[in-house]
C-alpha cells in the first residue's frame, strides 16, 4: 500500500467521443439495439416485400419522430431522478395554443409559422416552469405534480377548443415542414435527428449534463458540490416541456390539425423507449442515443403487428408488459451492483 | 513536533442551541504537518465544533485565527476560501459517476463549445491520487458504485486535497471499514500530514488515533478537557479524560474558578 513508486493503473480508453461509443457498446443500449435488429430481421423474413422497404421504414421514422422528441426531454428529466408524465398533454396544449397564435396574427407566410413555433415552445416552457416550481418549491413528488399538469394541460386544450380540433394552419407549414424534405430526408426526421444529436452531446459531454447525472445519482452530493440543484431541476422541466412543445409544432405541421385525442399513449411509448435505451428509472444514468434507438422497438413492433393483421391495440398491451419487464431488469441490475 | 504557530486556532468558542450549551469556551488548534485527533463521547460537541469550522453554523462567542490572523467563518464558502475541506462521514459521492467526475463535481473543466475537458481532469485526478499514493483503484474511470468503502474514502479525501486545501477535516473516516481498509485509510491520513497539510481526525477508535495522531484533543460535555501529545500519553489516560475529565466551566452557571 505504501509503495510510492506504483502508479494508479488507468484504463487507457478516455472519455469524450470514445466514451460515448463505449457507453453505447456496453450495457443496455447494445442489448436494445440488438433487440431492435432482431425484431426487424423477424419482420423482414415474415414480410420480405413489405417491411424492409424504403417507404415503410421512412414512414416508421416519420411516425415516431414526435415520440423521439418527447423521449429526448424525458431522458434528461429521468436522469435527474424525476418524472414528467405531462409531456403528451403538453404536446396537445402547445399545438392548440400554436394554432390560436397563428390565427391571432393571421397570414399564411413564414412569419406566421414562426409565431406558431414560438407559441408552442413557450407553452412547453410554461408547463415546465409550472412543473418545476411545484416540484422544487412546494416539494410535491414529481409523479403527482406531472400527473396533475397532464390533466391541466389536456383539460385546457379541450376548454380552448371546445373539444373540436382546429385546422387553421398555413399550407406552407404543412407543405414545407410536415411533408418537406431536406436533401431527401423528411423534415420531421431531420428535426428529431438534430434534437437527438444535440441532446446526446449536452447530456454526455457538457457540465449541464454531468450535473444532471449527479443530481439523479446523489442530490446531496450535488448540492454540496455547489450545484444549484433547484435551478437545475426547473431547467430540466423547462427542457422537457420545450421538447414537448416542439413535438406539438411538428405534429401540427404533419397532420394540419390539432390532434386533441391522438396523444394519450405518447407518454408511455416515450417512457418505454427511454428505459429500453438504458436510462434508469432510478436516476443518475441516461443516454439520449439509447432513447432514440429504444423508441423504435415499440415502433417496429406496432408496424410489424399491423403487417401481421393483428388488432393494433395489442401493441398497447405489449408496451405495458415490456415496460414492467425492463424496469424489473434495471432493478435486478441495481440490486446486484449494490450488494 | 515544534510549537509552530497553529494554522487554525479556536479561542474560547461557545455554541448555544436555545437553552442547550453545546460548546463552552473551547480552545482548539490544528497545525500544519500534524494530525490532530478530536475525541469525545457521543454528544461531547465534536460535530458542533467541526460545523463551526466548516461554516455550517457560527459560534456564539470566541475567536477563530487562521494563519495567526483573526477570521470569520459564516458559510461553507468562507471556509472553503480559507482552504478548509471537510470529508463528512457519508462522503457525498455520486454512485453512478466515475472517480474523475466525482472529484471534479461542481468544478468541471471545459474546453471549446462547453465540452468537458476529460483528459485534463483525468490527468489531474491521477496526479492527485498518485501524490497520495492511492494505488488500490483499478481505474479512475470506475464508477463509485464499484468501489469498496476504503476506496470511496480515498476518493473523498483526494477530492478534498485536490482543491489546494490546507486543512482537511475527516469525520470518522474508518467507522464503516474492515481491518485492511482501515489500515489503508490511516496510512492516507498520515500521508496528508506528511505532505504538510493540517489534518483533523474525528474518531471513536483510540487504536486508530494512537496510530496516526500527533495530538489529541478531548471534548467532554461541550468542553475542552485536555489536549494531549500522543507520544506522551496512553489510551487509559485518554479514556479517563473522555469519561471523567475535569470540567473547567459549569454550563449555565456564572464563572467561578473551580481550580
Amino acid at each position: 500500500m505504501a509503495d510510492q513508486s506504483q502508479a494508479v493503473p488507468v484504463v487507457p480508453a478516455r472519455a469524450g467521443i470514445g466514451a460515448l461509443l463505449r457507453s453505447m457498446l456496453r450495457s443496455q443500449a447494445a442489448m436494445t439495439t440488438a433487440t431492435l435488429l432482431v425484431l426487424m430481421a423477424f419482420f423482414t423474413v415474415l414480410f420480405p416485400s413489405k417491411f424492409l422497404t424504403v417507404f415503410n421504414i421512412q414512414n416508421l421514422l416519420i411516425d415516431y419522430s414526435g415520440i423521439v422528441l418527447l423521449g429526448v426531454g424525458l431522458t434528461f428529466v429521468m436522469t435527474s431522478e424525476c418524472f414528467d408524465l405531462s409531456i403528451g398533454a403538453t404536446l396537445v396544449l402547445a399545438s392548440v395554443l400554436g394554432v390560436e397564435a397563428m390565427v391571432l396574427v393571421g397570414g399564411e407566410g413564414w412569419s406566421t409559422v414562426l409565431v406558431g413555433l414560438a407559441a408552442t415552445l413557450l407553452t412547453g416552457a410554461a408547463v415546465g416552469v409550472f412543473n418545476g416550481f411545484l416540484v422544487v418549491n412546494l416539494r410535491i413528488p414529481s409523479i403527482i405534480v406531472t400527473l396533475g399538469s397532464l390533466n391541466v394541460a389536456q383539460g385546457l386544450a379541450y376548454v380552448l377548443t371546445g373539444g373540436q380540433d382546429m385546422h387553421e394552419i398555413p399550407n406552407l407549414m404543412v407543405d414545407s415542414i410536415g411533408l418537406g424534405r431536406v436533401l431527401g430526408i423528411p423534415a420531421p426526421v431531420l428535426v428529431s435527428g438534430i434534437a437527438v444529436i444535440v441532446g446526446a452531446f449536452v447530456l454526455s459531454q457538457t457540465r449541464f449534463g454531468r450535473h444532471t447525472c449527479a443530481l439523479g445519482s446523489n442530490k446531496e452530493a450535488a448540492r454540496r458540490a455547489g450545484i444549484d440543484v433547484n435551478r437545475l431541476s426547473i431547467q430540466l422541466y423547462v427542457l422537457s416541456g420545450m421538447c414537448a412543445g416542439l413535438a406539438g409544432f411538428m405534429s401540427l405541421a404533419r397532420f394540419g390539425t390539432t390532434t386533441l385525442s391522438g396523444h394519450s399513449t405518447d407518454f408511455i411509448t416515450a417512457l418505454l423507449g427511454v428505459v429500453l435505451g438504458g436510462t434508469s428509472l432510478f436516476g443518475g444514468v441516461g443516454t439520449v442515443l439509447g432513447t432514440a434507438v429504444g423508441v423504435f422497438i415499440p415502433g417496429v413492433l406496432s408496424n410489424g403487428l399491423i403487417l401481421m393483421s393483428v388488432f393494433p391495440y395489442w401493441q398497447l398491451v405489449i408496451v405495458g408488459l415490456v415496460l414492467c419487464a425492463v424496469v424489473y431488469a434495471d432493478l435486478v441490475k441495481r440490486r446486484q451492483r449494490d450488494d | 513536533m515544534g510549537e509552530a504557530t497553529p494554522l487554525l486556532e479556536l479561542r474560547g468558542v461557545s455554541k448555544r442551541f436555545g437553552a442547550v450549551e453545546a460548546l463552552t469556551k473551547v480552545d482548539f488548534t490544528a497545525r500544519l504537518g500534524e494530525v490532530m485527533a478530536l475525541v469525545g463521547d457521543n454528544g461531547a460537541g465534536k460535530s458542533t465544533l467541526i460545523k463551526g469550522i466548516a461554516g455550517i453554523h457560527t459560534y456564539n462567542e470566541g475567536q477563530i485565527f487562521f494563519d495567526a490572523k483573526p477570521v470569520t467563518i459564516n458559510s461553507p464558502r468562507d471556509s472553503a476560501a480559507l482552504g478548509i475541506e471537510v470529508v463528512y462521514q457519508d462522503l457525498a459521492l455520486a454512485d453512478n459517476l466515475d472517480v474523475v467526475a466525482n472529484m471534479f463535481l461542481g468544478h468541471e473543466r471545459t474546453q471549446a463549445m462547453g465540452m468537458l475537458d476529460e483528459d485534463s481532469m483525468e490527468r489531474t485526478c491521477i496526479e492527485t491520487l498518485q501524490s497520495l499514493s492511492v494505488t488500490t483503484l483499478r481505474s479512475v474511470r470506475q464508477e463509485i458504485s464499484g468501489l469498496s468503502g476504503g476506496q470511496r474514502q480515498a476518493v473523498a479525501v483526494a477530492k478534498a486535497v485536490m482543491r489546494n486545501s490546507r486543512l482537511v477535516i475527516l469525520d470518522e473516516p474508518t467507522a464503516a471499514l474492515g481491518v485492511a481498509q482501515t489500515r489503508q485509510v490511516l496510512d492516507l491520513v498520515r500521508r496528508l500530514a506528511d505532505k504538510g497539510l493540517a489534518v483533523v481526525l474525528i474518531s471513536h477508535n483510540l487504536h486508530d488515533i494512537f496510530e496516526v495522531a500527533d495530538r489529541i484533543t478531548v471534548l467532554r460535555l461541550g468542553q475542552n478537557v485536555h489536549e494531549f501529545m500522543a507520544q506522551q500519553t496512553n489510551p487509559q489516560e485518554v479514556v479517563h479524560a473522555i469519561t471523567a475529565g475535569k470540567m473547567l466551566h459549569v454550563p449555565g452557571m456564572a464563572e467561578v474558578e473551580i481550580q
